[in-house]
């Protein structure tokens, strides 16, 4: 579960994130969709923790992230615009160190393969080094680290932007398959058509608030698009 | 968790290609200066048993048995013992005198027998285990410590670790502590693999554990300069900054204050004052010893009493002489004194400074072991003159009996312990100050903008 | 050629414009030039001080000689005379070796000495760490501002990406080079020049009576070497920028390339030079000096030999037993000097072949090709240090001739109690010493200026080629 309690970031007086009221819950896909420097990443950024808020709480598990950090980032896997990982480590070795990091114990080379295969990157890739890969195979060992961590929930900062139409729906597959396992997933993207087809709800961020939150189901696309644009232009 | 954290950084570090070029040269320049320092201390080693074996021969069997040649020519040649870790530093053993000639008039006693090199050696300073330690660790410390997380910061990999259950404190404490080993490990062991003989001294324990306490200081600045948040390329330039201002720049602007405010007396006109001073002296005695051989011109016309006398003109003159300079040379030890006593109070604004002072103490090749050793020979030359001045001015013959009473110099070394005391202080003040940036640079890093 | 003329202007514009811009680059390089002058400053200071000096002191030396009285001349040749170093006026620029040389020598009748009281047993063991004059400025601390100026030329925009678009542009490879050379060049005239200005202007002012020190020629062949040197650096930091894989590597190895010139080669290339040709410690010179005179007949023999000669008609009428031990003592004086010499010029010898395998080895290290050079240019150099212990040693056997020559003569004047007085004294000529030559001095340095020649062109042609085939990405 993804909480934000009137969750507030400020900068110089300036808010950043205003008043941000949210629950996600364990399966479902939250898509927050907004213009660059609407506070999507600052969002994000606060329910890493890694910035403090001015005001509000953010929980991850009904736990507030500035008070138990270890606990929450337990259970919380996180999976850039850039998944940055180790160039001169292999995928193999990269989700070893950073699943040991989350506290899982220590699999041996077989489970981890296994948990990249689910992710969809086969063995093969797995051994090369990281500075070879592409952008979706990063993001399948991103995806991987959240398998192995039992993650309970789930952030995402632009995750389909600049991959190829293949790797993009491969990716929107791998989330909905992860919503089904029960993790509350929030989704910051510009992309309109991975929003409606990925997620359960869909919230439009414009300078720090929430301004308009639907479902899915009872929007098309291009009605999705509109309600966008419109906000876009006030 | 710190130590997994600690135990990947190494991996990552031995991985890359710039570390481990860093690594080479430093391994390679140890190499190098410890087994220039081991073949420099055999040698000296070598000319210490010569030396003492000849002298020991030459009182055995001298080749006059005349009291004012043996008492006043030939004398007694005291070497200094070489210095237990004398080949890991040169230290002053270039510049000071490690054997004196000690006879009994006072003018030609404790003559310095300069060490003699090419002035290019000396300019050039020598490429020792100490000058490792002293300039080349630090750089490579910072060499490898100038991106601790700015790059990884920068790129984003650093958020994908915070993401998870670890803090950035963890994080930086495995990444200290890779480096802190992999930079420790050279500088500790390569010297004892290639002179196995220093391990078990104490004065060996002493020099690694100040060398490892000066590397936290580098390293503590290390973690500061980082903490503040910068770029890698930043670091790196503020950190060759650092290094220059505390290694070099320091030094020599300490030195220059040092000058300034105690300038040495100048040896030029002490070289004429002591001309001056010792003319009237000699001109005196020179005449009247002059007169004494016109009087006699043949050593067989000189009688015990004649012998007596010209004894007597001379040693008169040579005390008169060495009065002389004696005041001369003062003011210069009392400046170079006042000189010394500042060094030491202005020398804790560099680390380099006062890590040179301790090296130099515990390796023996210190001004202080060569005080000591001259200290000794000045009391064994008035043994000397006594036990043999009433026999030079009698113009006596030896018997064997004569010169196996003679005494005898039998000098040791400053015990280890003495030097250990004297280096606790300063060790324990770099600990202290290099555990304070250490603590410093974490406080810091709290406020770590990602 | 005129496009990419103008090309290269805009780009070294944009540089030099960013560089100054970069208050990092301000603070280092107002720093540096804060240290240079005040370098300059305390050089041309102390260097007046101690050039008055030996010029008051070598006037009351020849004083004293002239007024010691009468005494017999073999006693004034004991009585000696001190010759005094003249301190050269660029001496406050580059000290070079006059710390580590003697202040002074003192010539004696039948003993050679090593020139006594080198400066630095006075100094402290902290004053080894370095001393910083302005020829350690420029030639230790210059290059680490040229590299700070050109590690990220390259590999930084490189980084940023920047560096495609650029040649995208039409901007040819050469005009790129010769931009970024010119755009790290120009931030670091504009610390030279005014440096340089500083300099010339004080030791203008401080400049020596003696007119004749001729140091125009010799101060710009330093300035000629500081900025080829620098030079060389700019090069070499483009050259490895275009190659390095990342801004961060170009850097340290630009800094390992900076810390073994500076302080790993001299050591290391004395070391070698030690190897090749050993010279013996102060010790075993002394012993073998004393070993020598040990197999020597003793005074009694020695003067039973001369009357043995005496005896057999060997000298002059005029010759009687008086003369005898004089001339003992003057014929065992001229063997001990004999040895000395002997010794002395072994050792000298040695010291010579040590110096040149020395600078053989600078083939690696420019920066001390530089050095060398500018100890050469300075004259402070073991070179000039020898022309004057040589100018000295002739001094001194023309001293001795003048004095011992009477001496020589039979007669009765061949006794202890024959005295001459001031106008023997006035026979011996001051001592005048001429400094060489620029033109000698850096003939002797040939291998000096070949090595900087070489890497100068050298690293224009690996800078050349390094662009030429540099990644863009």
């Amino acid at each position: 579960m993804i909480e934000a309690l009137r969750l507030s970031k400020h900068f110089n007086g300036v808010p950043a994130v205003d008043a941000l009221d949210l629950t996600i819950k364990p399966g479902e896909v939250f898509c927050l969709l907004g213009a660059n420097g609407a506070g999507k990443t600052t969002t994000i950024n606060l329910f890493l923790n890694f910035i403090a808020p001015t005001s509000g709480e953010a929980r991850i598990s009904r736990l507030s992230v500035v008070d138990h950090p270890v606990e929450t980032k337990k259970r919380l896997a996180y999976i850039p615009e850039q998944v940055m990982l180790y160039r001169n480590l292999t995928g193999l070795e990269n989700l070893r160190f950073f699943s040991r990091l989350a506290g899982a114990a220590a699999d041996s080379d077989q489970e981890l393969l296994g948990v990249l295969a689910q992710a969809g990157l086969p063995e093969a890739h797995a051994r090369h080094r990281v500075g070879t890969y592409s952008k979706g195979m990063r993001q399948k060992v991103g995806v991987a680290i959240t398998i192995a961590k039992k993650a309970e929930a789930l952030l995402l900062d632009e995750p389909t932007s600049g991959l190829d139409p293949k790797a993009a729906n491969d990716f929107s597959i791998l989330v909905s398959d992860l919503a089904r396992r029960g993790v509350a997933i929030l989704m910051a993207t510009h992309d309109l058509f991975r929003a409606k087809e990925t997620g359960h709800r869909v919230g439009i961020m414009k300078h720090g608030r929430l301004v308009q939150v639907a479902d899915t189901e009872t929007l098309s696309h291009t009605d999705l698009e509109q309600i966008y644009l419109r906000h876009m232009h006030d | 968790m710190v130590g997994f954290l600690a135990r990947h950084e190494w991996k990552l570090l031995t991985a890359s290609a710039v570390m481990r070029l860093v690594l080479i040269v430093f391994f390679l320049v140890i190499g190098a200066a410890t087994l220039l320092g081991t073949a420099r201390a055999a040698r000296e080693r070598q000319t210490y048993d010569v030396f003492q074996q000849r002298a020991a021969q030459q009182r055995a069997q001298p080749l006059s048995l005349r009291a004012d040649v043996v008492a006043n020519e030939k004398g007694w040649l005291a070497v200094v013992p070489p210095a237990p870790l004398a080949a890991l530093a040169v230290g002053q053993s270039d510049v000071y005198p490690s054997y004196l000639r000690i006879t009994a008039r006072n003018l030609d006693a404790l003559v310095t027998g300069d060490q003699i090199e090419h002035p290019l050696a000396v300019a050039s300073g020598h490429l020792d285990l100490a000058f490792v330690v002293l300039f080349l660790y630090p750089l490579l410390i910072f060499a490898v410590s100038f991106d601790l997380t700015a790059t990884e910061r920068d790129r984003g990999t650093l958020r994908m670790v915070l993401a998870q259950p670890v803090s950035l404190r963890e994080v930086v404490a495995g990444k200290m502590i890779a480096r802190v080993v992999l930079l420790a490990i050279p500088i500790a062991v390569i010297p004892v693999v290639i002179g196995s003989v220093w391990f078990a001294t104490a004065e060996f324990v002493v020099w690694t554990v100040a060398v490892l306490v000066y590397g936290l200081i580098w390293h503590g600045l290390a973690l500061i300069v980082n903490a503040r948040g910068w770029s890698a390329p930043a670091n790196a330039l503020v950190l060759a900054g650092v290094w220059l201002m505390f290694a070099i720049v320091g030094p020599a602007t300490i030195n220059l204050l040092i000058a300034v405010r105690y300038p040495m007396p100048s040896r030029v006109e002490a070289a004429v004052q002591a001309r001056a001073a010792t003319q009237d002296a000699t001109l005196q005695g020179s005449r009247q010893l002059g007169q004494f051989l016109q009087d006699h011109p043949t050593s067989a016309n000189v009688g015990r009493d004649g012998m007596r006398q010209f004894a007597l003109l001379q040693a008169r003159r040579d005390q008169q002489v060495a009065d002389r300079l004696q005041r001369v040379e003062a003011a210069f030890d009392a400046q170079l004194e006042r000189q010394q006593r500042l060094a030491g109070w202005l020398s804790v604004l560099s680390p380099t400074m006062v890590m040179q002072d301790v090296l130099l103490d515990v390796a023996g090749t210190s001004a202080n072991r060569f005080e000591h050793f001259r200290a000794a020979a000045e009391a064994f030359q008035h043994e000397w003159q006594q036990y043999f001045e009433p026999r030079v001015l009698d113009a006596a013959t030896l018997t064997p009996g004569d010169i196996a009473a003679a005494p005898v110099l039998a000098y040791s070394p400053e015990p280890a312990t003495a030097i250990l005391m004297r280096t606790a202080l300063p060790i324990a003040g770099m600990l202290i100050v290099g555990l304070l940036l250490l603590l410093s640079g974490f406080k810091v890093y709290e406020r770590y903008s990602l | 050629m005129s496009g990419g003329g103008s090309a290269a202007l805009a780009i070294a514009a944009k540089d030099a414009t960013e560089t100054w811009r970069d208050g990092r680059f301000r603070w280092a390089a107002g720093l540096l030039f804060v240290l240079l002058v005040a370098a300059i400053a305390g050089g041309v200071q102390y260097q007046r001080d101690v050039a008055r000096q030996h010029a008051d002191a070598q006037r009351a030396e020849r004083d004293a000689w002239l007024d010691k009285g009468d005494m017999n001349p073999h006693a004034a040749a004991h009585y000696g005379a001190f010759v005094f170093k003249p301190v050269q006026p660029l001496s406050a620029i580059e000290p070079g070796l006059d710390p580590f040389l003697g202040v002074f020598v003192f010539l004696e009748a039948h003993k050679q000495q090593l020139a006594r009281h080198r400066p630095i047993e006075d100094a402290s063991p902290t004053r080894r760490l370095g001393l910083l004059t302005p020829a350690t400025a420029a030639l230790v601390l210059l290059p680490l501002l040229v590299i700070s100026l050109t590690f990220s030329t390259f590999a930084g925009e490189r980084d940023q990406g920047t560096l495609r678009p650029l040649l995208a542009l039409g901007v040819s490879r050469g005009s790129l080079l010769a931009g970024k050379a010119l755009g790290a060049l120009l931030p670091l005239v504009l610390i030279i020049t005014p440096a340089t200005l500083v300099a010339a202007v004080l030791l203008y002012l401080s400049a020596p009576a003696d007119p004749g020190a001729p140091i125009g020629a010799r101060a710009f062949g330093l300035l000629a070497v500081y900025v080829v040197h620098a030079m060389i650096w700019t090069g070499l930091g483009l050259a490895i920028s275009a190659r390095a894989r990342s801004q961060a590597t170009a850097l340290v190895v630009l800094l390992a390339l900076w810390f073994a010139n500076a302080f790993v080669m001299p050591p290391v290339a004395m070391a070698i030079a030690k190897t090749i040709t050993p010279s013996p410690s102060a010790i075993e010179f002394a012993a073998a000096i004393e070993d020598e005179k040990d197999t020597w007949p003793n005074w009694d023999q020695r003067v039973d030999e001369v009357m043995q000669r005496f005896l057999d008609g060997e000298f002059e009428s005029t010759f009687t037993p008086a003369n005898v031990e004089v001339v003992a003592l003057v014929e065992s004086e001229a063997a001990e000097t004999a040895l000395y010499d002997r010794h002395f010029q072994s050792l000298f010898d040695r010291y010579e072949r040590q110096g040149r395998t020395y600078e053989h080895a600078s083939i690696v290290a420019p920066t001390v090709a530089a050095r060398m050079l500018s100890m050469a240019l300075a004259g402070t150099d073991a070179a000039h240090d020898r022309v004057f212990a040589a100018a000295a040693a002739t001094y001194r056997t023309q001293m001795l001739t003048t004095l011992n020559s009477e001496l020589s003569q039979s007669g009765r004047l061949n006794t202890f109690d024959y005295v001459r007085g001031r106008d023997l004294w006035e026979q011996v000529p001051p001592f005048d010493y001429d400094v060489p030559a620029a033109g000698w001095a850096l003939g002797e340095r040939w291998w000096s200026i070949a090595v900087l020649v070489a890497w100068l062109a050298g690293v224009s042609a690996a800078a050349a080629w390094s662009v030429a085939s540099m990644r863009l990405e």
